[in-house]
């Protein structure tokens, strides 16, 4: 996988990022994140070739900035990786989603099993602790 | 958001790998998926799994397929009807319906900056031709639960609007035959012993703001004549749950609720507020932070802080709120509360200010004194600050239909869908967290805010994070324990599962 | 000649180009001018002093506004 190459100077660090690896999604998505931290720039550096600019809003160190480039690299790992695990699983997704909000049944035995599996885990309690509508010990 | 975490795409097993959300809180990877299930893995078994190298042999195994985060051993229909149980208030109408009976209001405090006036302003009381087409209103709405929240200003000093309200509900409900609720948020200093009376005998509960001990409360809610607001929130609270025991009530489900409000002044006492709240026997406190918009700016400097310092006293609050549960004391936190029911249990509390699609408009309604309608009580706020976007009807001229439709409230609901937001769609938190459009629009001028900035998304996110974090560390069960019996609310007699008002929840 | 910023067309939609200078307007003149491969935006703020701010934070904006487009959300 090819790694973005970055450069720092004052305040600003500037990544170099293969379009062809990052889908401009996963780009813009990683940027979006980051706009809290920094003010994020965007350019066509060359054809399939995004040049990511983060331009922090404090005075900052080179090695800060090197950090942030580092996260930054991290963070598109993770949006690609979301968005694999997103495109893996459209489909099965669609279903259930369809299934939740648009089926016409009513609660499922599913649903009285889970109530019964709350009761149960609620009745055990090693604590003790007394709750609003138990009386305290020895009361 | 934690960006130290780096996994390569390309070693997802596609045909394992369900669908999740995931992220690194304190030293674990967090999964998450819509019907609200969670787990914590090391990173290195994050890989793993990943990898699609968790097989059944494995420890890890049944936890994940449990949990429905393989994609090639999971039920798909059990999946869907968990999911379903947890958007179950889709389905649902608004059912709270706040009333402004008044303006008027003879406290300044400091925080109060959108919907007050002096108590000369008689012209801010609901007329009672009002209030009764507010109610005619209320019970159009095709839901089978109405709650109806009285709110000001002071809403007792219009008290003539109250008794009317909830005398006509009450008549009006021999035939409706919805089940009702009513509740009102007071200052308490204009309560007498018959006005006690009349909201016991007619099931009305009674919501107050407590800010902490004497000298924080009054400080921050101080009268614009002389006199201690403390002092009147003291002795009725007494005599108020003196009278619910009278009465034979369950003092645990029937007592005076409390709200309190984080000013700076607020922020070393975390431990005083809490003190204050156990000392009166109140089993939950909300950590509210102030609604940043709508101060001059030389009063935000006195009470206003950064929400990293709000999570700084959150985070010790709640560790205090902790320690006295495993002292055997039953205290909660509220918006704890909130996010652990939707991390622990099939269910969804429906709060409306933390939900998606939001419940602006679509869970509330408020009725301003002169008839508006609005998204809620915040839109009503705006209103008053001058801007206009959320009034959605009024009770003279408007049909049901057509406040439920309005393009208002359905701007509210689209910039509301997680799924649909960059940053909230991927977020690990996404199951547990909710928007507040709002919010967004008050503070930045734009109903869909830009998430890693809102203030609202940072607190949201803050909590979270936090109670994650105390769960992951949790290597015995006992925190959860504890934060499970947070998630239990118990109903009133006669009520829906009960939720202290003030707090817009179903 | 006032200062201007460059957006190129492959990877910040025009509208939200042009929300953003309207977002910002209060804060200087602001003009939204087509160039082959880029928006370009001049910007003459009201105060020299705030000239890389308002850059900035216009930046960010043309960014969120053109990934809510891309996720067919509209503002």
């Amino acid at each position: 996988m090819s790694e973005p190459t970055f450069q720092a100077s004052e305040r600003r660090v500037r990544l170099s990022v293969d379009e062809s690896v990052y889908d401009l999604d996963v780009i813009m998505g990683a940027a979006y994140l980051f706009i809290d931290r920094c003010y994020v720039y965007l350019d066509r550096e060359a054809d399939r070739r995004v040049s990511v600019v983060l331009r922090t809003r404090e005075a900052t160190t080179e090695a800060a900035l090197e950090q942030l480039a580092g996260h930054f690299a991290n963070e598109l790992l993770n949006q690609a990786l979301r968005k694999n695990i997103g495109e893996a699983n459209a489909k099965i997704r669609e279903f259930v989603m369809a299934r939740a909000l648009f089926s016409a049944e009513g609660p499922s035995t599913i649903d009285k099993l889970l109530a019964e599996l709350d009761a149960e885990e609620m009745a055990t309690d090693d604590l003790d602790i007394p709750v609003p509508w138990e009386k305290p010990p020895g009361a | 958001m934690n960006t130290a975490l780096a996994v390569d795409p390309a070693t997802l097993d596609r045909e394992k790998v369900g669908f999740f959300r995931y992220a690194l809180v304190g030293e674990k990877v967090l999964l998450t998926n819509d019907a609200g299930e969670h787990l914590f893995l090391s990173p290195g078994d994050f890989r793993r799994f990943i990898a699609g190298q968790i097989g059944p042999e494995d420890a890890l195994y049944e936890p994940l397929r449990r949990r429905y985060f393989f994609r090639h051993d999971f039920d798909a229909h059990a999946l869907a009807d968990k999911i379903r149980r947890k958007k179950a208030f889709l389905s649902h109408g608004p059912h709270l319906h706040a009333i402004v009976t008044s303006l008027r209001c003879n406290m300044s405090c400091k925080y109060c900056h959108a919907s007050r006036t002096g108590m000369e302003a008689v012209d801010t009381d609901m007329p009672l031709d009002v209030a009764r087409k507010a109610v005619d209103f209320a019970f159009r709405v095709p839901t089978p639960v109405l709650g109806f929240e009285f709110q000001g200003g002071e809403p007792t000093v219009n008290w003539s609007a109250i008794e009317f309200i909830v005398d006509y509900a009450l008549e009006k409900n021999r035939y409706e035959k919805k089940e009702l609720i009513f509740s009102v948020v007071t200052n308490l200093t204009f309560m007498t012993d018959e006005k006690v009376k009349f909201l016991l005998d007619k099931g009305v509960m009674i919501c107050t703001s407590l800010d902490g001990p004497a000298d924080l409360h009054d400080q921050n809610r101080g009268m614009t004549g002389k006199g201690s607001s403390y002092a009147a929130v003291d002795e009725w609270m007494a005599k108020i749950n003196a009278e619910y025991v009278r009465r034979g009530r369950d003092p645990d489900l029937f007592h005076v609720d409390a709200l309190m409000t984080t000013t700076r002044a607020s922020l070393s006492r975390g431990k005083d507020i809490v003190d204050e709240y156990v000392r009166r026997g109140l089993r939950s406190v909300h950590l509210r932070p102030l609604n940043p918009f709508g101060f001059a700016v030389n009063t935000w400097k006195l009470i206003g802080y950064s929400m990293p310092e709000f999570l700084e006293f959150y985070r010790r609050t709640l560790d205090y709120i902790i320690e006295q549960n495993r002292r055997g004391t039953f205290i909660q936190e509220r918006m704890a509360s909130v996010f652990l029911t939707k991390m622990l249990t099939p269910d969804e509390p429906n709060y409306s200010d933390c939900r998606s699609p939001c419940g602006s408009g679509s869970a509330q309604l408020a009725y301003s004194y002169d008839g508006n309608i609005y998204t809620d009580d915040e839109g009503r706020m705006a209103a008053h600050m001058g801007n206009d976007f959320f009034r959605i009807g009024h009770v003279d001229t408007s049909s049901v239909d057509e406040v439920l439709r309005h393009p208002t409230v359905k701007a509210l609901a689209v910039a509301s869908i997680q799924d649909a937001l960059p940053a909230c769609h991927s977020c690990a938190f996404k199951p547990s967290c909710g928007i507040q459009p709002l919010h967004n629009y008050m503070f930045d001028g734009d109903i869909f805010g830009q998430r890693p900035l809102s203030r609202k998304c940072q607190e949201f996110y803050g909590v979270q994070q936090y109670l994650y974090e105390l769960l992951s560390r949790d290597a015995d069960g006992s925190l959860e324990r504890i934060f499970r019996r947070w998630t239990i609310q118990r109903s009133r007699p006669g009520t829906i599962p009960y939720v202290p008002p003030g707090e817009a929840n179903a | 000649m006032p200062e201007a910023l460059r957006f190129h067309k492959s990877l910040y939609s025009e509208a939200a180009i042009r929300s953003a200078a309207v977002r910002f307007a209060q804060l200087g003149q602001l003009e939204v001018i087509e160039a082959e491969a880029d928006w370009l935006v001049a910007v003459s703020p009201v105060r020299e002093s705030i000239r890389e701010r308002l850059g900035d934070e216009l930046a960010n904006h043309a960014l969120f506004e053109t990934i809510l487009e891309r996720k067919g959300v509209s503002p």
